[in-house]
């Protein structure tokens, strides 16, 4: 059982280097969220306080984003193997030892990745937190601490979190039924199962009634400012296998495809492929909602502020914001990447068909882009309902003090955009290239 | 290699469709040393001709299919697809070549799975921005026994269906020269005949097939059979039966073993 655990993983090595990358990702980030916790360690109750305030909301925000990411990430590393593992039913292997083949080699996988992470991360941890505190008032004195413990703890943690969090998807491995080597089953596709919708009701219940409170302090929003939009990010990533599919139709389906082969093969593509796109979609919504609606929030907040006490409100600097979101950002941004870096197989063989078929290398390239725009532009909508639902709520809840005007985190929204686009385009053209250069031959021929 | 500008020549003194000389094919193996795929190989193809290879595994056959269709470099001899010669095009010249003048059946169907059967179909003409109707596509589409299917993914097609969805994107396309890479490979007897069929129906005119099988009634409906072996054409036959073919195929097994 070790040597298939060990030689499935080498075998497949570019579906599980995006898991890889994923959890190092995830890892990097914690010991971000560790270190604000270990600096805290033997603190005045002053710094303490406002420490462990800076801590909890930056745990939160990465928990959320790690969970978020990588259970999905997880999911699909099992659903592109499933082949695999009905192969390994073939020869013989059971279905309860399947299921415990994928949870040993996620658990590799994360323990490796979230060392890479940790141990990469490390040397740079005192100067990212110092660079961190330094526009925080009243925290710029404090010296980080870090401690080889609290490494560990990381590690442990994130494989922990990889682990339970493929539970589910590990058993379905398990389940696969040996004829699907016969037929290409693609995977499952997600779904808005009993546990996503009590998670969607939860995550939304909360968002509101978070909204509605900051409505009831005369003062305006206190320290559920910072977690608000991150709530309604949330929702939306629950509600992404509801909303994702019929919303790239609809809006791709307003661009006509007769003038552009490139754009009605990326089209087609997309809409065929979005069940199984919810990885990369989730993972793209959280790299744009997140900043966009924590400042929608808080520059709502700011217009009240004003509009009560004509006093402007302090921004938040570049320091807080690596603090806060530069470590979930991180996460969403690898796992959007490293989805569609995964899904490399599959854009082979329609690369080589579309060539076979007389396609140029450019249009093929140029489907590849479109495709990636097409997951950046179904997320970039998606993050524009939060921003609004954020922007709106918070002002309607405001206005029951004081007239208040909504903000609705347009820039950080445009400018995480662009990240995105630049990242899954590299992610979706760089497989292609390499696939351009591979004989069509050895990709169409029969095995 | 020989100058693009020469003309060939076919039997009925029109020139030849396909003209392949001196082709070799070598790969480097991974211990360094090269190995030889295809070893000065010539034939020609002929309008209307339908053209089956048959060798035994691993001698070449159908590195050659993908050679002569411009997919796959050879590494000397001249390949001549209507007096253009492969090598000396660049990538977008041969990828127009490809794309007007051949078409493909693969063992594996290899359509596209987010299309549908109709879009299947009509992609080679848009991918040369030739306007095609969707009426037009369900007529070939309905020639090949699929009415009613236009609208069906290729997942929810069954092999057969899917094998008879190439063959009308080939139809549709009206190519000069198609190529068949094991194209009943994966289907039962009933369907594979049914995809032969369609493909004598193929070469006829100005159209010819090139079919590479290891299916000896398949071979025995063409009207002329390469029997490769060790990567050289070991011997041609000419309206051969499945018996002579099966004949001329174990002598290749039997001279490559002995």
């Amino acid at each position: 059982m070790i040597r298939l655990v060990f030689r499935d993983l080498l075998a497949n090595v570019p579906i599980w280097l995006g898991a890889l990358v994923v959890t190092a990702a995830a890892g990097a980030a914690t010991s971000v969220a560790a270190g604000l916790v270990t600096s805290s360690f033997g603190l005045d109750l002053v710094y303490l306080a406002g420490l462990t305030t800076l801590a909890s909301i930056s745990a939160i925000l990465t928990i959320i984003s790690v969970v978020t990411v990588l259970g999905n990430v997880t999911r699909l590393t099992i659903d592109l193997q499933r082949r695999s593992y009905a192969l390994w039913q073939l020869v013989g292997v059971s279905a309860a030892r399947v299921t415990w083949v994928v949870r040993a080699q996620l658990a590799v996988v994360a323990l490796l990745g979230s060392t890479l992470g940790t141990v990469l991360v490390s040397p740079f941890l005192p100067s990212i937190l110092r660079f961190g505190l330094s526009d925080s008032s009243g925290l710029q004195q404090i010296e980080p601490q870090t401690f080889a413990a609290s490494h560990l703890a990381v590690i442990l943690l994130v494989s922990l979190v990889v682990v339970l969090g493929s539970v589910k998807s590990s058993k379905r491995a398990g389940r696969v039924r040996a004829i699907e080597v016969l037929r290409d089953a693609g995977g499952d596709v997600t779904r808005m199962g009993v546990v996503r919708w009590i998670f969607f009701g939860l995550t939304f219940a909360v968002a509101l009634l978070m909204t509605w409170s900051v409505g009831s302090n005369p003062a305006g929003a206190g320290g559920q400012l910072v977690i608000i939009g991150p709530l309604f990010t949330a929702v939306a990533v629950c509600a992404i296998p509801l909303v994702a599919p019929p919303l790239l139709r609809a809006w791709t389906g307003l661009i006509p495809d007769r003038r552009s082969t490139s754009w009605f093969l990326a089209r087609n593509a997309a809409g065929f492929n979005v069940g199984r796109s919810a990885a990369t979609i989730s993972a793209l919504v959280v790299t744009i909602a997140l900043p966009a609606s924590f400042y929608a929030a808080l520059s709502t907040n700011g217009n009240f502020v004003r509009a009560a006490t004509g006093e402007a409100m302090g921004t938040i600097g570049p320091g807080s914001f690596l603090l806060l979101l530069g470590g979930p950002l991180l996460v969403s941004l690898a796992g959007a990447a490293a989805t569609v870096l995964m899904a490399t197989r599959t854009r082979e063989q329609e690369t080589a068909l579309v060539q076979a078929a007389g396609g140029s290398r450019g249009l093929v390239l140029l489907r590849a882009t479109w495709e990636a725009l097409i997951l950046v532009g179904t997320s970039a909508l998606i993050a524009a309902a939060v921003q609004i639902t954020t922007g709106v709520g918070m002002a309607l809840s405001l206005s029951r003090i004081t007239g208040t005007i909504p903000d609705f985190g347009l820039l950080p929204a445009v400018a995480a955009s662009v990240v995105c686009v630049i990242a899954i385009t590299a992610a979706s053209a760089l497989p292609v290239l390499s696939a351009l250069r591979r004989p069509v031959r050895a990709v169409l021929a029969a095995e | 290699m020989s100058n693009p500008s020469v003309p060939t020549t076919g039997v009925n003194g029109a020139g030849h469709l396909l003209d392949a000389q001196h082709i070799t094919k070598t790969y480097a193996s991974a211990d360094g040393s090269s190995v030889d795929v295809l070893r000065d190989v010539s034939l020609t193809v002929d309008p209307g001709e339908f053209v089956a290879v048959v060798g035994p595994s691993g001698s070449g056959k159908s590195t050659l299919l993908y050679c002569l269709a411009g997919l796959e470099p050879y590494s000397s001899g001249a390949v001549l697809l209507q007096r253009k010669q492969l090598d000396q095009l660049t990538p977008k010249a041969l990828a127009t070549l490809r794309r007007d003048l051949v078409g493909f059946v693969f063992q594996s169907f290899n359509l596209i799975p987010s299309l549908t059967a109709r879009q299947n179909v009509s992609l080679p003409a848009r991918l040369a921005h030739r306007a095609v109707s969707d009426s037009a596509v369900d007529s070939v589409l309905a020639s090949v026994g699929l009415q009613g299917r236009e609208g069906y993914r290729p997942g929810q097609l069954s092999g057969g269906q899917q094998q008879r969805v190439a063959i009308a994107r080939v139809l549709a396309a009206n190519p000069a020269l198609v190529f068949a890479d094991e194209p009943t490979g994966a289907l039962d007897t009933q369907a594979g005949a049914a995809v032969l069929e369609l493909l004598r129906q193929v070469a006829q005119g100005d159209r010819s097939v090139v079919m590479v099988t290891h299916d000896l009634e398949a071979a025995a409906r063409a009207d002329r059979v390469l029997v490769l072996r060790d990567g050289r054409v070991h011997r041609e036959l000419r309206r051969p039966s499945a018996s002579e073919v099966l004949e001329a195929l174990t002598a290749a097994g039997d001279e490559v073993a002995s």
